[in-house]
């Protein structure tokens, strides 16, 4: 069925793709340092919080939100809040 | 019933009670076709009705009430639009479904928002309110599971208690102005009254910390149910705050508490479902913090927002019910490599995900920066910058870690998977392609706005401000760059940190923990002194009753020979079907009785708010 060989054949070019793996990280990298690149040349017209003129800005916000989260929910919160999963049903 | 109208309405809510019965009454190969086309008549009342200005009403005079069932302005029909629409994907995905109750209870579930939402009184909303929560606890315990039973049991529970106080707000209000109109409040001189209607559309609306509910009991609905509750129950709170609450300070700084809130969660979450639901929590968070902040771009901004919302969140659940319903579990550290297997369901669940994330070109972009925007220009720098972290914690869980552990992270999966119908994928296509064209041209959406960024109209409500601050253009080149470094450096984060953010199975203790602590205190402060009280009637009935019982028995077969036995069996039956009706309540389950008693209770009080 024509449906079937759509799914597989899309299934198959996913899987194919996890075996270039290392392309696709430098492609991540390079997209990353043109965005970077890009924050020296456009300048927001109305900057919201005074430093998001400053390059970088939004690069650094990201990351370091993103980085703070992981690591203070995942490895402290969690740890602290967790429960067994049927903790509610016994 | 008189229409007071020039222009044409009809009631869509009365195509969801005729779909309603259909499913109820009409053979499965006839009715699976009627709830989409009931659907698609609602939706067709909803395109003629916005070509429109609104300002229809249509009044019912009923037990001497003048109840408006029909309030029609830009307000009730940009939602009233988007719920009709959401309604024809729901159906399509619920096609293949052969328990028809649980169409029957998603109709009335739906019914029950077009009610609220046209609803020009509080009776009418009210009325729509209570069908909401009922329906959509049926939707729950239809999963057929324990779990569901005891999580939907909880949900009726919370939403029974944040409708009993919508009820006393609305009975103190009648007494106070003697009227029901649902109407804009001035928020600077809210009563007491507004306070407790204030409080019952939190509840709905999940607000921090009235929320457990949500990523509580949708994680246990049914795959079809989840879907349709992710979008009607909470953004049917977000109007009637809209309504009835803008500018109301507080919710500006709870809205973003709710937006982090949920972030949080959901980053340390392993079940998709609950932490999609917890990104329920962190969006509508925008949309209670632009109605909250009140200016007329973050009021536009949050029913923008209400609209691509409802599009991608519904299309996050349809996918993730997909991983249940093939998988048999929506668990992350149980599923994994499963992009071979469903690459179309991992597609189309990404066109959902960089919508909520804010990607541009896709319809979260246009709404989200929208909200943010008006924040900032309104100075609320703060909150505007809360909703900044949100949105990388967004892009965080649903745009990288649930579909990175459920489709990567794992070998090519060898488990066993269920066929996905075909109907499923119609719906989630057709999601991802208005996500897609409503982000690519956002003036369709921007067009239904409730203050319309050109042409006046007269504003719904006197209570928000800069009203002719409303022009915004989401593509402008910095915006576009700003979101892609944001999600891109987000990325990053993860990568860099991915082995920290796989999922464990444990359940995250939330404000839930307090509600059931509060519950057995409540039964614990209940039974104490019934218990006594029963101690001592027993003693009372066994000195005095038992002997006084053997005399009356005397008397009445004295007079039992004496009357006419057809009348003595009679009763004789009643009494015992009376019994059997009252044995059958008493299922002896402590919950059952806590949630008896305490409506009891809570009806008790209303009776007394009301007439003291």
């Amino acid at each position: 069925m024509a449906w079937d060989e759509m799914q597989n054949s899309l299934g198959s070019w996913f899987a194919r793709q996890r075996t270039k793996a290392a392309l696709w990280k430098r492609a991540f990298f390079v997209a990353l340092g043109v965005l970077m690149a890009g924050s020296f040349v456009l300048k927001p017209a109305h900057p919201h919080f005074g430093y998001d003129s400053l390059p970088g800005f939004w690069a650094v916000f990201g990351l370091g939100v993103a980085v703070i989260m992981a690591l203070v929910l995942k490895q402290f919160v969690a740890k602290c809040i967790g429960r067994r999963e049927d903790y509610y049903d016994r | 019933m008189t229409a007071e109208t020039a222009s044409f309405f009809f009631h869509p809510a009365a195509f969801f009670a005729v779909g309603a019965a259909g499913a109820a009454l009409l053979p499965r190969g006839i009715h699976r076709w009627l709830l989409p086309a009931m659907a698609v008549l609602a939706f067709l009342v909803m395109v003629a009705i916005s070509q429109g200005e609104g300002g229809a009403n249509l009044h019912l005079y009923w037990l001497g009430l003048d109840l408006n069932l029909a309030r029609v302005d830009r307000l009730s029909i940009i939602f009233a639009h988007i719920f009709a629409l959401q309604a024809i994907l729901g159906c399509i995905y619920a096609m293949h479904l052969k328990d028809r109750w649980q169409h029957v209870a998603s109709m009335g579930y739906m019914g029950g928002a077009f009610l609220c939402v046209f609803a020009g009184d509080y009776l009418t909303l009210f009325i729509g309110w209570e069908l909401m929560s009922v329906a959509s606890t049926l939707l729950i315990w239809f999963r057929r599971r324990r779990e569901s039973t005891a999580a939907g049991f909880r949900y009726f529970l919370v939403h029974t208690l944040g409708g009993l106080a919508l009820l006393a707000g609305i009975m103190l209000r009648y007494q106070a102005t003697g009227n029901f109109d649902f109407n804009p409040v001035d928020p600077t001189a809210l009563q007491l009254y507004d306070w407790l209607i204030l409080l019952g559309f939190a509840v709905n609306a999940a607000v921090v910390p009235l929320h457990a509910w949500l990523p509580d009991a949708y994680p246990e609905a049914t795959v079809t149910g989840a879907v349709f509750m992710s979008a009607f129950t909470t953004k049917t709170a977000v109007y009637v705050l809209a309504r009835a609450f803008a500018g109301v300070e507080i919710l500006g700084i709870l809205g973003v508490v709710m937006c982090l809130w949920g972030v949080f969660y959901a980053t340390m979450e392993n079940n998709a479902r609950r932490i999609l639901s917890y990104h329920i929590v962190s969006q509508v968070g925008y949309m209670v913090a632009g109605i909250g902040i009140g200016t007329a771009m973050t009021v536009n901004g949050a029913c923008a927002h209400a609209y691509a919302h409802i599009l991608y969140k519904g299309l996050l659940f349809m996918g993730a019910g997909c991983l249940l319903h093939a998988a048999g579990t929506a668990n992350l550290n149980q599923l994994g490599g499963l992009a071979r297997r469903l690459p179309l369901v991992f597609l189309l669940y990404m066109a959902a995900a960089v919508s909520i994330s804010g990607m541009p070109f896709f319809n979260g972009f246009i709404s989200k920066t929208m909200t943010i925007a008006g924040a900032a220009e309104s100075h609320h720098t703060w909150l505007a910058l809360g909703m900044e972290i949100a949105a990388v914690g967004t892009f965080l869980s649903v745009g990288i870690k649930l579909p990175y552990f459920a489709f990567f992270a794992k070998p090519d999966s060898e488990m066993h998977l269920e066929p996905i119908p075909v109907n499923m994928y119609v719906a989630m296509l057709g999601g991802a392609l208005l996500c897609l064209v409503t982000g690519l041209f956002p003036n369709l959406l921007y067009s239904l706005l409730p203050f319309p960024m050109h042409g006046h109209v007269e504003a719904y409500t006197p209570f928000v401000t800069a009203l002719h601050h409303v022009e915004f253009h989401p593509y402008e080149l910095f915006n576009i760059l700003q979101a892609f470094t944001l999600l891109g450096f987000t990325g990053l984060g993860f990568y860099l940190l991915r082995n920290v953010l796989t999922p464990h199975a444990q359940r995250n203790m939330d404000f839930e923990w307090f509600y059931v602590l509060i519950g057995k205190a409540f039964s614990l402060l209940v039974s104490r002194p019934a218990a006594w009280i029963d101690g001592i009637w027993s003693e009372v009935y066994r000195t005095l009753g038992l002997p006084g019982l053997k005399l009356g028995a005397k008397g009445a077969s004295a007079f039992d020979v004496a009357a006419i036995d057809g009348v003595v069996d009679g009763a004789a039956k009643a009494v015992g079907a009376t019994g059997r009706l009252a044995a059958r309540l008493q299922t002896g389950d402590l919950q059952h009785y806590a949630a008896l008693a305490t409506a009891l209770a809570l009806g008790i009080a209303a009776c007394l708010w009301w007439l003291g």
